[in-house]
């Protein structure tokens, strides 16, 4: 009794959906939609591109960060691995005024590099979303 | 054969030609559209659903696998659009639906197939607005567009034992609904007899 139930209302319902069609959008529709396509298109083209590409940067901040960190670490008297240097390098080396970071100086130029390079590359991600949007 | 075409388009567009899109979109259209109508109630606001897929669509095209048809992955982005839209709207409170026998739906068959087809049309427009956003939408798929059980939960993300269950249950309070509506006639013709 209840499956005649069911399916009698299920004739109905198909019978009623029959009498629905379906319904048309403006006429610039797809008109609109590729404008919008091809204007994201353009501006994907002219894109900006930084000079010194992310990975640069990256090698950079992480080439300073090891000078600093083996300044601070190396003895005081001799720096090995560098012997290799030719005489005439040495004499430059000697005549050059010693400029000597003292190891509170060479922390605040850690940190620092370390706040600039976290900086850049949050600064980045905000604005790229900001124009994205 | 119509997916075939599909994925000529698809192809060309992934190959660089972003303008071999528009007949994906010429193609579609009135099924988004209608889908986005149906979910939203409002002309504009299911127009700029609409486009707002379409775009989507395009941008994430590198995505389309193929596995399944390009109208499925079409309208899943299309359900997904609206029932974000909806989550900004206020609900609406429930509406009233009779309890419905097959005696019922004689009945209404009957009332039904008495009135003027732009009257039918009209008055199913009318039912299928009081219900819920998920409920226009299974039926929508299920009846105009015929799409199978397994399409139509790959495109909601329900599983297809409560597919079915929401389907029996949208049928009948579209039954019902359409019973509340024509009940004062429905009694005047049993009086007449």
């Amino acid at each position: 009794m209840k499956k005649n139930d069911d399916e009698a209302i299920e004739r109905l319902v198909a019978k009623m959906m029959q009498h629905t069609s379906l319904e048309k959008p403006s006429d610039n529709f797809t008109k609109n939609i590729m404008a919008s396509i091809i204007s994201n298109e353009t501006s994907v083209t002219f894109a900006y591109k930084p000079l010194i590409s992310k990975r640069t940067w990256m090698i950079i901040a992480a080439a300073i960060f090891g000078i600093v960190i083996y300044c601070l670490t190396a003895p005081s008297a001799a720096v090995p691995g560098f012997t290799f240097i030719p005489n005439y390098l040495q004499k430059i080396g000697k005549s050059v005024p010693v400029f000597q970071v003292s190891s509170t100086t060479a922390s605040v130029l850690v940190v620092a590099t370390l706040m600039i390079c976290v900086q850049i590359f949050l600064l980045k991600n905000y604005l790229n979303k900001k124009i994205s949007h | 054969m119509y997916n075939e075409s599909d994925q000529d388009y698809i192809n060309l567009v992934l190959a660089g030609n972003a303008n071999a899109f528009a007949n994906l979109v010429d193609r579609y259209k009135e099924m988004v559209f209608t889908l986005c109508l149906r979910m939203l109630r409002n002309r504009e606001e299911a127009e700029e659903a609409a486009q707002d897929t379409f775009i989507k669509t395009f941008k994430s095209l590198e995505r389309y696998k193929g596995d399944a048809k390009f109208s499925t992955w079409l309208y899943k982005i299309a359900y997904n659009n609206c029932l974000d839209r909806l989550k900004k709207q206020k609900r609406r409170a429930p509406v009233v639906s009779l309890e419905i026998t097959g005696e019922n739906a004689a009945s209404l068959s009957n009332v039904f197939d008495s009135i003027d087809e732009s009257d039918k049309k009209k008055t199913i427009n009318e039912c299928l607005n009081l219900m819920e956003p998920e409920e226009r939408f299974l039926l929508i798929l299920y009846y105009l567009e015929e799409k199978s059980l397994k399409e139509i939960s790959d495109i909601m993300n329900i599983n297809t034992n409560n597919l079915k269950i929401k389907l029996f249950r949208g049928r009948k309070k579209l039954a019902g609904i359409v019973r509340s509506k024509f009940e004062p006639e429905i009694i005047n013709s049993y009086e007449k007899e």
